[in-house]
Order: structure tokens, then sequence, then C-alpha cells
């Protein structure tokens, strides 16, 4: 197989990666697991007690909108 | 008790050493930018001296500001952002400390051989084939340290940050070891592998990848962690970020034959290169709206956060830097525009404007974090720094407009029996004030950099100490 023959799929491929990709981020079945990567940045925050250890309340300093 | 200790800290050693040198390289690398900028206004700058001409201390600005001062700002970040989101201590042992001083002596051998006319005359990749060896030693074992970090996680997802480093560093890689591939003839020369216009497009798919992976998805990755960090909120829209990640890594691979309009290269890959360098402008703008509706809601911070404020502004600039690019690239705008100053005014919009302030404002945000400080010395003159910054650019940028289309006009001029309107150096002469406006842009940015170095210095010295965050957080 030369890159002749095969050369025009490889757009097709591209688009048909493209389209899955879209349908991956936008079913409402994987929103909640983006949320959560989205916080990844603020779960450091996590307030500590005086032990050092997590607290798991109350522990968004987030403003909220 | 110290194997103790290194199992629940960060590493936070190599980053205070990169972050001070990003501010160290920043001033080094602008400096030499204004001093050339000054000797295209007063000549005489060069001193008759070889080592100090023009074509000598170009690359060296160039290398300083890209590789050293951008360098180190993204190695400060990636090992930042990737131990705090991964939640785990770097990877690497003595691969660490050695990607720093790796990195550093390749900075040295740059600024040594530089001025000594020692290049392989490829653009951003003038250094000889020795110094090119050490890169991708210290390359390759940055990759590993990364790489390494993020498979050792405590999450459970790779956070998009991570991706956008990770992209840089393997891109980066591969951009520099297939464009350096050289026969060396002696010791501080050698000849590409290939031959005439086939290196010329290798030149510029390095070149122009420099841009998209170097200075652009590095930077991207800072831009995820650190404009959540500092506005308090996560990102707009954590989809549209992996369709932005994607889409930019898929099509900025195609668009390098851009800078090689009307040249050797075949027609049809100038024009591949010209349609690829449009649609890059949906993933960009993707990016960077992504970015400031992250402030959505959080706007009244800008009143009094100057770190915010470079972050932000640093959004436009990319968001106006990447309008541009893909405006250029279309061939009858690159006919004008192209050889001209427009050229170093566009890269400016994104070297000063993107690059560099994104980098001020994540160092300004880290700088007390890693050093245990309360905050930085001083607000104010963070707040200095900023207008400084800002005006620096637009003078810079403004000054480059101009001064290009004048260029490109007076260049294309006809008389009537087809002969030159203009000689080059009345095209010179006309730029004049340009240059002394351009240097001028310079001077406040050079300017702004010593009033970062004084406030990181006052701040590393303070006693306003508090306990330094660099716990692991363990799982319950």
């Amino acid at each position: 197989m030369s890159y002749e023959v095969l050369g025009p799929y490889i757009v097709v491929v591209m688009l048909i990666t493209f389209l899955g990709l879209f349908v991956w981020v936008l079913l409402p079945g994987n929103k909640k697991g983006f949320d959560k990567a989205a916080n990844i940045p603020f779960e450091e925050d996590k307030a500590r007690d005086t032990d050092g250890n997590v607290m798991t309340e109350n522990n968004d300093r987030r403003e909220t909108p | 008790m110290s194997i103790e200790t290194t199992r629940t800290t960060y590493n936070y050693k190599v980053v205070r050493q990169f972050a001070i040198m990003t501010v160290i390289w920043g001033i080094v690398g602008m400096t030499v930018g204004v001093l050339i900028a000054g000797q295209l206004v007063w000549p005489q700058l060069n001193f008759d001296t070889a080592w100090l001409s023009f074509g000598r201390l170009r690359p060296l600005h160039t290398n300083a500001v890209i590789f050293a001062f951008g360098g180190s700002a993204l190695f400060a970040t990636s090992y930042y952002v990737v131990q705090r989101t991964c939640q785990t201590r770097l990877f690497g042992g003595w691969l660490v400390p050695f990607t720093f001083w790796g990195w550093q002596l390749v900075i040295l051998l740059a600024a040594i051989t530089l001025p000594l006319g020692f290049t392989s005359s490829k653009e951003y990749a003038e250094l000889e084939w020795p110094i090119d060896l050490l890169i991708a030693v210290v390359w390759v074992s940055y990759l590993i340290v990364f790489v390494g970090t993020v498979h050792q996680r405590k999450t459970s997802h790779i956070y998009v940050g991570n991706w956008f480093f990770m992209a840089f560093i393997i891109v980066v890689t591969v951009l520099h070891v297939v464009n350096s591939a050289a026969i060396p003839v002696s010791m501080w020369k050698s000849y590409s592998i290939y031959p005439g216009a086939i290196d010329a497009m290798t030149q510029w798919w390095y070149g122009h990848n420099a841009v998209g992976f170097f200075l652009t998805a590095g930077f991207l990755g800072m831009m995820y962690y650190f404009v959540p960090k500092q506005s308090g909120r996560p990102i707009y829209s954590y989809r549209l970020s992996i369709v932005h990640f994607w889409a930019l890594i898929a099509t900025y691979m195609w668009a390098g034959g851009h800078h090689l309009h009307y040249t050797a290269l075949p027609d049809w890959a100038q024009s591949v290169s010209m349609i690829m360098s449009l649609i890059l402008l949906a993933p960009s703008w993707g990016g960077m709206i992504n970015g400031m509706m992250t402030l959505s809601g959080a706007w009244h911070k800008l009143r009094t956060d100057p770190i915010l404020r470079f972050l932000v502004v640093s959004l436009s600039f990319y968001g106006m830097s990447t309008f541009e690019g893909p405006m250029m690239a279309i061939k009858t705008v690159n006919a004008l525009s192209h050889y001209t100053d427009w050229t170093i005014g566009h890269v400016h919009a994104g070297a000063l404007g993107w690059v560099a302030m994104i980098s001020i404002g994540a160092t300004y945000h880290m700088i007390p974090k890693v050093f245990g400080k309360a905050s930085m010395a001083s607000t104010k003159l963070i707040n200095i720094h900023f207008w400084l910054a800002t005006a620096g650019t637009v003078l810079y940028i403004c000054a480059m407009w101009v001064n290009g289309i004048l260029q490109g006009l007076m260049w294309r001029a006809v008389n009537s029996d087809g002969t030159l309107t203009y000689s080059f150096v009345e095209a010179l002469e006309a730029s004049h004030p340009g240059f002394f406006v351009r240097w001028l842009g310079g001077m406040l940015w050079v300017t702004g950099m010593l009033i970062m170095a004084f406030n990181v210095w006052q701040t590393v010295r303070s006693t306003d100490e508090v306990e330094i965050d660099n716990t692991i957080p363990q799982a319950a």
C-alpha cells in the first residue's frame, strides 16, 4: 500500500477522529468527570486540621458567582 | 528522615532555581535586544567590533529571550504545575537538578559561541552541533522527569495543563533532533544534511513549530493553571480545553511553509501552509476565549490584582497576534509584509505581549509560594511593571506596523518605466523614527524587568514568612 493509494483517506480518518472527539466531549454522561478534572488545581487548597489531615467539608474557597 | 521528607513534600528547589533564572535571563536577553534595537538607530553602538555586530548579537538576543528566559519560565512553571496537579513529587532523582544545570550550561555556551560567530545559520537553531547534542540530552532528561511525574500521579485524571506541557516537551524533542541533523566538519562547524529547498522546508517546519509548541503550547499549559488559580475559579470550559488541545496540536504542524511564500518551495506546499494557518485561528481563539471567560463574574478582581492583569492582558495579546498571524500567512498579504518590520512587530506582539506577560504573571504568582512568603513584597511595583510592559509592547508593535507597511509599499513602488521608485536606503531612512520608538518600547520593558528583579529580591529576603505549603496531600 503506497501513499498514493492511502493518502486521500488520511483526511477522512482525521475528520472522523475529530467528530469522535466532539461526541466524546459533548456526551452528557462525561460532564461530571470533566467538571471534576477542571477542579484539580483547587484540590490542593483543601483546608487542613491541626494534624495536617485534609478536611472534606467547607474546603471550597472559591467565590460563588 | 530525609526519605520521609521527600515522600511528603514537593520539590520546590528546582522551581526556585528556574524562577530566579527566568528573571535574570529576562533582563539579559531583553538588554541585548535593546542594544541591537539601539544599533539600528545609532549604528556606532556596535563599537566597530565584530563581537558586538548586529548579525552576531541578534541570534544571541533571540536565543536568550526564547530559550533562556522563556525556557526557564517553562521549566519552573511546568515543574510547579505538574507536581501540584498530580499531587506527587518530581520523578527522576538526580535528573531533576541535571535539567537545571544542563540548561544553564547550554545558555552559557550560546552566550559565548554566538558573539564569536559560530553559527549553523538556521534561525532559532543557530547553535553548533556540540551544543545541539547537549540540548538533546538535557531535553530528553526533561521529558523523562515530566512524563515520569505524570505517570506516578495520585490524581486519576491528567489535568489539561499537563497535556499542553507534555505536547510541548515531546514535539520540541522531535523538532530539535530532526532539524539539527548535520554533518560536522570541525569542532564548531557543521552542514545540514538536507539539501536546498528541503532544508528550507525542514527549517521552517522547525521554526514555526518552535513558535507553536515552545512559545504557544508550553505557555498555554501555564495559562490553564495560573489563570484559574489567580482568579480563584476553574477554567470556563474543560470540554473546550480538550477540543482546543487536539485541534491546536493537529493544525500547527502544517503551517510552517508560510515562512517561505514566493520562494523555491513548491506552490502547493505554500498554499497548504496558508490554508492550515487560516484554520489555526479557530483553536487559537478557542483557547483565548476559554482563558478570558474564566474571569466571567470575577472581572472586578482586575481592578485590584495586577498579577491577574498580566495574565489577562497576555491573553488579549495572544488573541491579537493569533489573528494577525493567519492574516499575514495569506499569500497576497505576505507579499507586502514579508521581509519587513511588520514580521518583527508580529513576533514581538506574541513574544512580549503573550509569552513574556504570562510568564511574568505566573512568576509573580509562584515566587511567594515557593519561597514561603505571604505575598510579593510590593503589589504597587507589580502594577508599575504591568504598565511599563503594556506601554512598551504597544509602542513596539505600533512602530513596527508603521515601519513594515511603509517598507513594503516603498519596496514595491515602481515608476511607469518599470524602474524602482525608491532605493533601499531611502526606505531605511524612512524607518528611522520607527526604529527609535521601538528602542523606547524596549527600554520600558527592560526597566520593568529590573523593577521585577528588585521586587523578587525584596520578597525572597523578606521576613514576612509563612509556612511553606509544599506538603503533598495524602489520600485519606
